[in-house]
């Protein structure tokens, strides 16, 4: 990961009660003292033992305060360090949902022990054991009896807003999130929604009502004290009621996008089906990759079959459908080292933020120990119109080694591409492929997959 | 009649908040408002619903074997 000379994390900068810095290759977090009697309360509380025994927080050890990179610190903590780190505009709705009933299980969790979120951020969430937890030690806040969620205005921006689109609209529209990353702004969302949305007590309040008042108190000058003494907590408690209920009501079926039911309508037959899953374990057990990307991974079949050697996986698709599949079936089976995430790789998740440095882009966030493209060629090569040449370079980047199948051009998947083209792609060939992945790997194995013309390599880059 | 009042109160705060007209957008004292409306609104329907449910086991409480014992008054539910 990109840090500054002194360690600490460019997307870690805002937060007065300390930041996350990295020392040879570990991450830690410097806590500041004006932090330190919040720290205390949520380690002394019984608040850090209740959320890490529920994998809602991040758990972390002390370490030597002597790391801490800058001065002002009453504390370093190491956390536990995560795998991958991934972004609210690639995770598939049942992902950003869970994480918003974690979040609210957190604050109201921490009310309970006297403390409360000072925000809501989505960036705060992160998939770590298959679950969505908390990872910042820093978010609370001592609960200050009679005022309202400071984090409510976030919420609805990064959870419930764009949920309600997913939902309501159309599943595509969470790449909103990469433009907006203080999440959605309300008014666009409530314009956005359908009307009938209106009529759902929890969207009317928490959206479209929201939204007016935001427009209706811009002017305002009223600041945090004023605010004492206006909520009682009982009434707060049922505002994250509501937002919970809201959240629980809201669904989405995946069974409508193209991609979500490829699984299903194989290119292969069952024996070519077999031999793939085989060859792939055995390519996977060759190389004893430490991570494992899937590019193209759709539901997770084969992603399933790199995580079952118990590396972390991420597996990567364009399509929210095949994604949120992905995802289900990873939380029914417990399954903890798997990352399905929804990217283009046509155009993959750029770095954003302040100095462009706050959300690193998809390939900053390699290299992975093995990449996997499984009937991905065909589509990068034809349907978006790339040389061999260049998805070699892509490939290269990514990874050290190379899993990959090529989809010869008289297979009907190719022929169904080519059917539309007003040009042929002549140097779409085996001979084409290998000679053009040659210049910047070494082919260390290949193989013919059993009643099929597809072909699978192993590669390692030179 | 501290359901209906509720209710009545739940019903007022609702309207105001619809005629809320449309101006800048400012993220902070807006949200923090309609939170406060919003709990307000929450806080009433809830103490209507216990009081209903109160009224419904005094009435009709005596033709059963045994009123339950702990149902809560509106204003204790809401504290």
């Amino acid at each position: 990961m990109n840090s500054g000379a002194d360690g600490r994390l460019p997307g870690s900068f805002r937060d007065p009660a300390g930041f996350v810095f990295q020392r040879d290759g570990t991450y830690f977090r410097q806590v500041n003292h004006s932090y330190a009697a919040t720290l205390a309360t949520l380690m002394e509380s019984g608040l850090y033992g209740k959320l890490t025994e529920q994998g809602l927080l991040l758990p972390h050890e002390t370490a030597d305060p002597g790391l801490a990179p800058e001065p002002g610190a009453a504390a370093v903590i190491r956390p536990t360090q995560l795998t991958f780190i991934s972004y609210p505009f690639e995770w598939s709705f049942s992902q950003l949902r869970a994480s918003a009933l974690t979040t609210l299980r957190v604050q109201r969790l921490a009310l309970a022990f006297g403390l409360s979120l000072k925000d809501a951020s989505a960036y705060n969430i992160q998939l770590s054991e298959g679950r969505p937890t908390l990872i910042d030690t820093l978010s609370f806040e001592p609960y200050e009896p009679g005022l309202p969620w400071v984090g409510y205005r976030q919420f609805c921006q990064h959870f419930l807003a764009p949920l309600a689109l997913l939902a309501y609209r159309d599943v595509r529209l969470g790449r909103l999130l990469q433009s907006h990353l203080d999440g959605l702004p309300l008014d666009m969302a409530a314009r956005l929604l359908p009307w009938r949305t209106r009529l759902r007590p929890g969207l009317l309040m928490h959206v479209h009502l929201h939204s007016r008042a935001q427009a209706r108190h811009a002017d305002s000058t009223r600041d945090r004290e004023s605010l004492k003494g206006r909520m009682s907590r009982r009434r707060l408690e049922a505002v994250l009621e509501s937002l919970e209920s809201t959240v629980r009501k809201l669904s989405w079926n995946p069974g409508d996008t193209p991609w979500a039911s490829y699984g299903d309508q194989s290119s292969y037959s069952d024996a070519g089906q077999a031999d793939k899953e085989r060859l792939v374990a055995e390519y996977l057990t060759q190389v004893e990759a430490a991570s494992v990307w899937d590019l193209g991974g759709n539901v997770g079949i084969f992603s399933r079959i790199a995580a079952a050697t118990g590396v972390p996986v991420v597996s990567i698709d364009s399509d929210p459908g095949a994604v949120d599949m992905n995802y289900r079936r990873m939380v029914e089976a417990g399954e903890r080292t798997l990352f399905p995430i929804v990217a283009d790789l046509a155009s993959p998740s750029p770095a954003l933020g302040w100095d462009n440095r706050e959300v690193r882009s998809l390939t900053e966030r390699g290299p992975a120990g093995l990449v996997m493209a499984l009937a991905l060629v065909h589509h990068l090569a034809i349907g978006n119109n790339t040389s061999f040449e260049r998805l070699a370079r892509f490939f290269a980047s990514l990874g050290r080694h190379l899993l990959i199948e090529f989809v010869p051009p008289d297979d009907p998947m190719v022929r169904r591409l080519l059917a539309m083209r007003n040009h042929t792609f002549p140097w779409y060939t085996q001979e084409g492929f290998e000679a053009a992945f040659a210049r910047l790997f070494r082919i260390e194995r290949s193989d013919g997959i059993a009643d099929s013309p597809r072909r699978l390599y192993l590669m390692r880059s030179l | 009649m501290p359901g209906v009042a509720a209710v009545g109160v739940c019903v007022g705060l609702l309207t105001t908040a619809l005629l809320v007209g449309r101006r800048y957008i400012d993220p902070g004292s807006g949200s923090f408002a309609i939170q406060i409306i919003i709990a307000a609104v929450l806080g009433g329907l809830l103490t209507a619903r216990l009081w209903l449910r109160h009224m419904f086991w005094r009435v009709f409480g005596r033709w059963r074997r045994s009123e339950p014992e702990d149902q809560p008054s509106g204003e204790e539910a809401d504290r």
